[in-house]
């Protein structure tokens, strides 16, 4: 299996920081609810605090993004602490529409790739995101960001509307000169909830596998196609890629890791799902260093997430339908039912057992 | 009714010119029922409906397989599996992170061993 760029980094971790709520658009399917009525904003000092501490505690990937991270005030310092810490590769993750020149070539002296959300031809992608005009504005973004150097992923929401759309998006991305090309099928987080008809259902999610499979192989050498998110395969072979830690049975001895740590744009930080509830919470941003708060819920507080990983593997990865598995969706409607999990209900890690590592 | 895709001799995939070999079992009785109530146009788009979708799944979880093991590595084929959510850093198992002490910011583990 060829790993992406990411993983080769010097270190293990992706820190996902969502510097604010507010977009100038309101996607029908944002897993944010992102919009312009929101007011959510992390405070700069902290970012910059925790951009600068996070290569040293792990993190080797850095995702910046919002809401619409073109509208945080403060951009430009977020900019610069991340492009003087070495060791991470960084990513802003943009809708593409307030990209401007100047914005771009920073971005690209810095050291950052962009991902851009596009899905569906203009009158698609126009009414995904409840605003005329914006497929135009995000192809522009898009071209001036390739021109300055940057480089490009194109990420796509598929659903049973705009699945017919693959290779319609795969060219695009290609025409525009993106890098790559990513599929995230429609997920019931946030706003998507309301689009629960619109989702693939598993012979669907099968024939766009095989289509994008295609479109992979035919583009070989000019664009790197990926699916966005795990197989079941692989989940039930490797069940820490399901957050699931294995301890004495790992082939590394991890029994604790973060490998994804979100930080909300209210400053609350996630171990590895954004929509995790709430109650999942490992500290606020600022509060203390990253390093204290990470360490603090690896020691003390990691249970109560690891129960919640193996119960819901428990129950939803032996019968699960679709060859797809969203993994971080699941987890985040798992964590959010009535009856919270507690410790107690953990089973040996001998049962979860990994298939044996080559 | 049961329907299987089988796969040939010796873990290979390919029987002479086929990828693989589709069967389906339809109960005599049940077929004279179907055929008794007009349903026969009806019966077999469902029947052709389920083999088509079931015949998918096998050819994804097939792929599926191949790339955890990377078996078509040889032959240069290019898999489309596993990137994480968001299009973030996907959460596999880290290969070959060497183990060196109990604590490494992000990680405990259960004993000081070196690996990968």
């Amino acid at each position: 299996m060829q790993l992406t760029d990411e993983a080769d980094s010097a270190g293990s971790g992706t820190l996902m920081l969502h510097l604010l709520g507010r977009c100038n658009l309101r996607c029908l399917h944002c897993y944010m609810e992102g919009g312009p009525y929101r007011r959510e904003m992390l405070a700069a000092d902290a970012v910059v605090a925790a951009i600068g501490e996070a290569p040293r505690l792990g993190f080797g990937s850095l995702y910046v993004t919002g809401g619409e991270p073109t509208l945080y005030p403060y951009l430009d310092r977020v900019i610069e602490a991340a492009g003087a810490s070495d060791g991470m590769t960084r990513t802003l993750c943009s809708n593409g529409t307030r990209l401007t020149r100047t914005l771009v070539h920073r971005l690209a002296e810095s050291g950052f790739r962009l991902n851009v959300s596009l899905d569906g031809t203009a009158p698609f992608h126009d009414s995904f995101r409840r605003l005329e005009g914006t497929f135009a504005d995000t192809l522009r973004g898009i071209n001036l960001a390739v021109d300055a150097g940057l480089r490009v992923t194109i990420i796509a929401s598929i659903g049973r509307r705009n699945a017919s759309m693959l290779g319609f998006l795969a060219e695009t991305a290609l025409d525009v000169g993106a890098a790559a090309f990513r599929v995230q099928p429609l997920l019931a987080l946030g706003r998507a909830h309301y689009l629960a008809d619109d989702r693939l259902a598993p012979a669907e999610l099968d024939a766009m596998i095989m289509a994008l499979s295609d479109i992979a192989n035919r583009t070989r050498g000019r664009l790197e196609v990926s699916l966005i998110g795990q197989s079941l395969r692989y989940l039930r072979a490797h069940p820490c890629a399901a957050y699931v830690c294995n301890g004495g049975g790992c082939h590394r001895r991890v029994a604790r890791e973060i490998k994804k740590l979100v930080v909300r744009e209210d400053g609350t930080m996630l171990p590895e799902a954004t929509n995790l509830d709430p109650s999942y919470v490992i500290g606020t941003l600022g509060e203390a260093p990253l390093s204290a708060l990470v360490g603090r819920y690896l020691d003390h507080n990691y249970d109560r997430f690891d129960a919640l990983c193996r119960a819901t593997y428990r129950r939803h990865i032996p019968d699960w339908p679709a060859s797809i598995v969203p993994w971080d969706m699941v987890l985040a409607s798992a964590s959010r039912e009535v009856i919270p999990l507690v410790p107690a209900e953990r089973t040996s890690r001998e049962s979860l057992a990994p298939a044996s590592i080559s | 009714m049961s329907n299987k895709v089988e796969k040939s001799n010796g873990g290979a995939h390919r029987a002479g010119d086929m990828v693989a070999k589709f069967s389906m079992e339809i109960d005599d009785e049940a077929l004279k029922q179907v055929i008794r109530n007009g349903q026969l146009r009806e019966f077999a788009a469902t029947a052709a409906s389920l083999a088509s979708a079931h015949i998918s799944a096998q050819i994804v979880d097939r792929i599926a397989d191949m790339a955890i093991g990377g078996s078509a590595g040889g032959v240069g084929a290019t898999f489309v599996f596993d990137d994480g959510d968001f299009g973030t850093v996907p959460p596999r198992p880290r290969w070959g992170v060497g183990v060196i002490s109990q604590f490494d910011g992000l990680q405990r583990f259960t004993a000081e061993q070196q690996f990968g």
